[in-house]
């Protein structure tokens, strides 16, 4: 997507940028919403000199809390949560944008130990990657590994791709108060299945233990 | 096999999974998974609340109502 490559030479280096959300994945019969806010996930080396950096260059993405407060208060107050730090509502060439800035360390732990799952889950969709750093590819193969067993040992001996995704979907979604739309997790599923398949399925030729084929999921053992 | 690959402290927490079967297994481990989401879903907001304008908070809330009502009314 050019325009969110575009936006990431306003931003300071960044070592890790995926595209996700409704900007990239498709709707049901709808396809993907053009006008849809681009979600951006930037995984950086040293959180606190990106928002020193980008508050020089940026100050309009912050809000006028972080503005007066500084860098410093944004990553104390992050630690505290899953360590993801979003500005949202920012505008570029007449799109609407969020990004979400995490340090490198802490994005590659949540995807190889599910510490918190709030990075994990999204990164258990199908996302476009726009930079990539290698520790956080070696990562999410443990992610996707990890997602995998999930949905294997959470369905019956034979189902659906569809299902398996769904479960898998579900993994970030189960007993999150935000979600707004109880269909959304089935939609992003029936959207996609051809990116899901994209992502999961040279991990399932790797795993063994079951077989997908046609649409249908065959466990061989478990 | 797949309960190996598993993160550690779920296996740990969740030491009789193999003995269940897919049903059991599942209300286990999305019950340990919706624990952890509203934990740190919470944790988020209130990041979230803490670094955000009063005018984002309000367009966001709206942002969401609408789209829970109109998820809600398809549904």
């Amino acid at each position: 997507m050019k325009i969110a490559s575009a936006f990431l030479k306003e931003l300071p280096l960044v070592d890790h940028a995926v595209l996700y959300g409704s900007s990239y994945l498709k709707k049901p019969l709808i396809g993907v919403d053009s006008s849809a806010q681009v979600d951006l996930i930037l995984a950086v080396k040293d959180p606190l000199d990106w928002h020193k950096q980008n508050l020089k260059t940026n100050p309009k993405h912050y809000s006028s809390v972080c503005q007066s407060e500084g860098p410093e208060f944004i990553v104390d107050s992050v630690s505290k949560a899953a360590g993801i730090h979003y500005n949202p509502f920012v505008y570029f060439e007449g799109k609407r944008f969020k990004y979400g800035v995490i340090s490198v360390q802490d994005l590659c732990e949540d995807l190889r130990n599910w510490k918190t799952l709030y990075m994990a889950g999204r990164f258990q969709k199908p996302k476009l990657a726009l930079v990539e750093d290698k520790r956080v590819t070696i990562a999410q193969q443990k992610n996707l590994r990890m997602a995998l067993a999930v949905g294997m040992l959470t369905l019956p001996e034979v189902t659906t791709e569809e299902d398996l995704f769904f479960r898998i979907s579900s993994i970030s979604y189960v007993g999150d108060n935000r979600i707004e739309d109880p269909s959304k997790v089935r939609n992003i599923v029936k959207g996609n299945i051809d990116k899901f398949l994209d992502m999961y399925l040279p991990m399932i030729k790797d795993f063994g233990g079951f077989d997908i084929d046609n649409g249908a999921v065959e466990v061989i053992c478990k | 096999m797949f309960v190996k690959e598993l993160p550690e402290w779920l296996q740990t927490r969740l030491p009789n999974l193999t003995n269940l079967d897919w049903e059991a297994r599942e209300n286990e481990i999305f019950g340990v998974f919706a624990e952890k989401n509203a934990a740190y879903s919470y944790q988020q907001i209130l990041h979230a609340l803490r670094t955000t304008s009063y005018n984002h908070i309000f367009k966001y809330a709206v942002e969401k109502l609408l789209k829970a009502f109109n998820g809600w009314s398809k549904s």
